[in-house]
């Protein structure tokens, strides 16, 4: 009898552990896993909170900072243990921490991975496998449309600055805008000579640029977030001093370069970090859940957020439609 | 003894102040939070407002909040259980039309199950496919929803997308603010599109009462000529 009572106990005891094990499996087949590898900072954080509001409770999350210390192994780890389905990498450093361990690890080379807030983003991303993205360069043709919108206005010539490794983004701006009715006109500043100019060659090749732009009948000219354009020493001896007090307006992709300070850029566009990180999680969910997983390849960045400094709009006898004004993030009142 | 009372009197009316169930406003594509939450502060009195954008984000914060009132879409309100409708938001064009609007001449509605569709999110990312497939009887191979109403254009001008859902409403606005040879593909059943005022059972009723109060500017603010 005893031998009997033991004999079932022993049954149940292994249909039990049958029974964990399965649903163990069924757990782990179930989880679904992102893991992010992001540096510290608010933008980064902030896009990251739009992706995990958007996805809800439908995922599990780990982040993992690649400035940790031996990042590639920890990170090799960490995949292995967590086993996310994809991997989220934001900025330059994620992007290059991943390319180092696909190259040792082919589980990891495997996983569909998302690049974000990178600028440059395809080309950067080149030799990682199973690769998505955003990219990060604030588009064209939502500044415009948007701007166009608010004013009223229907100016059809926009001016722009650019080094020649923006080329790539000046020309598909301009294609973009050109369906708009809306015509980019490009001044390369190093695309002549050896290809880096001085801080006074450049500010020289600004000026004349600017002789260029009145002679195509530019209406208003675009800054681009570009440190070698835009710096201390251009900002004091050509933007300021040009579109501070001129009656051509300067779109800029700072905030803080339209504010009431700076009393400089009519209108400021930027990424909207949060909405960012929505725009990643349907991509995430889209390539991560299609019945025959599809690598999704890049798409542009669709919400900007934007500030409006009416002080200058007034300056530049710009009306803006006041019932559109709910639309701008941020409004500098005179 | 009765400054202490006196001080325990003004601490329980401040607590029953206090605890006063907030107002919820969610009108995805209207406008921001912070401009409605200070149109609405002073109205409001004691009562706090919190607005969002998104849907999502409402019902993140409707657990903490099981007695408030909610001003949203009639769309949304269709998928509340538990609320009943005290208010209907009146205005011109409250029973409305979706259109699904492209700038692209190959698309068609015969087509339209294998297109990558645009729409504002105003029911969250759960709810607008059913939404989608009730207005229209389609699935489209993929929808890409935006929180802002003005990224529909980026979507469909940056060939995000092939077509964008707007409200047959929001199509002249659309049209004068692009170049884009906008066409439209199909139109969905008439759909019920006004905000409205839903009220848990054992909520605050007074809400009610000053939201019909309110001021002409605040209720533009809603989108609401007047409440019925």
């Amino acid at each position: 009898m005893s031998q009997l009572l033991s004999a079932s106990a022993a049954k149940a005891r292994w249909s039990l552990a049958i029974l964990i094990l399965a649903a163990g499996c069924y757990a782990s087949e179930k989880a679904k896993r992102l893991l992010a590898i992001m540096p510290s900072g608010e933008s980064f954080q902030q896009a990251w909170s739009g992706m995990k509001s958007d996805l809800g409770n439908d995922y599990e999350w780990k982040t993992f900072d690649p400035d940790t210390k031996n990042a590639e192994d920890s990170l090799a780890r960490l995949c292995s243990a967590y086993a996310p389905r994809g991997l989220v990498l934001m900025d330059n450093r994620a992007v290059s921490l991943a390319k180092r361990v696909q190259a040792r690890d082919s589980a990891f080379a495997a996983l569909p991975k998302f690049v974000l807030m990178t600028l440059k983003a395809e080309d950067v991303a080149k030799g990682l496998r199973n690769v998505s993205g955003i990219r990060f360069e604030v588009p064209a043709y939502a500044i415009f449309t948007q701007l166009r919108a608010l004013s009223g206005k229907d100016f059809t010539h926009i001016g722009v600055f650019y080094r020649r490794n923006f080329s790539f983004f000046v020309e598909d701006s301009r294609r973009l805008l050109s369906r708009e009715k809306l015509d980019l006109i490009g001044k390369c500043i190093d695309c002549d000579g050896d290809g880096s100019p001085s801080k006074d060659e450049i500010i020289k090749s600004l000026s004349k640029g600017m002789d260029a732009f009145k002679e195509a009948g530019v209406e208003l000219v675009w800054m681009l977030p570009d440190n070698a354009l835009v710096n201390p020493a251009t900002l004091g001896r050509f933007w300021v001093p040009r579109f501070g007090k001129g009656n051509v307006p300067l779109v800029v992709p700072l905030a803080n370069l339209a504010s009431k300070q700076a009393n400089l850029g009519l209108f400021a566009a930027y990424p909207d970090y949060f909405q960012l990180g929505v725009q990643a999680a349907q991509q995430v969910v889209h390539v991560l859940e299609e019945e025959v997983p599809a690598i999704h390849g890049f798409e542009p960045q669709i919400s900007v957020q934007t500030t409006l400094n009416l002080a200058v709009a007034e300056r530049l006898n710009w009306e803006i439609r006041k019932e559109l004004l709910g639309r701008v993030g941020e409004l500098i009142k005179p | 003894m009765r400054t202490t009372l006196f001080g325990m009197f003004l601490s329980l009316l401040c607590e029953g102040l206090c605890a006063q169930a907030p107002l919820l406003i969610c009108l995805p594509g209207g406008k921001p939070p912070a401009y409605v939450d200070s149109a609405l502060a002073l109205p409001l009195g004691p009562r706090k407002v919190i607005a969002f954008v998104r849907v999502r984000d409402l019902e993140d914060v409707l657990p903490a909040y099981p007695k408030a009132s909610i001003v949203t879409t009639s769309a949304y309100a269709a998928y509340l259980s538990g609320y009943s409708i005290r208010l209907k938001g009146w205005k011109r064009d409250a029973q409305s039309k979706y259109l699904v609007v492209s700038a692209d001449s190959t698309v068609t509605s015969a087509g339209l199950a294998s297109r990558r569709i645009g729409i504002l999110d105003f029911l969250g990312r759960e709810k607008i496919p059913r939404f989608v497939e009730d207005a229209f009887g389609l699935k489209p191979a993929s929808l890409k929803r935006v929180n802002k109403r003005e990224d529909l254009l980026s979507l469909m001008g940056m060939d995000a997308v092939d077509a964008v859902i707007v409200e047959a409403g929001d199509l002249p606005e659309l049209q004068r603010e692009t170049r884009l040879r906008l066409c439209v593909v199909m139109e969905s059943k008439p759909i019920n599109h006004f905000p409205v005022l839903a009220i848990p059972i054992g909520g605050d009723e007074d809400v009610k009462q000053i939201l019909l109060k309110l001021p002409k500017p605040v209720l533009e603010i809603l989108g609401v000529e007047r409440w019925e």
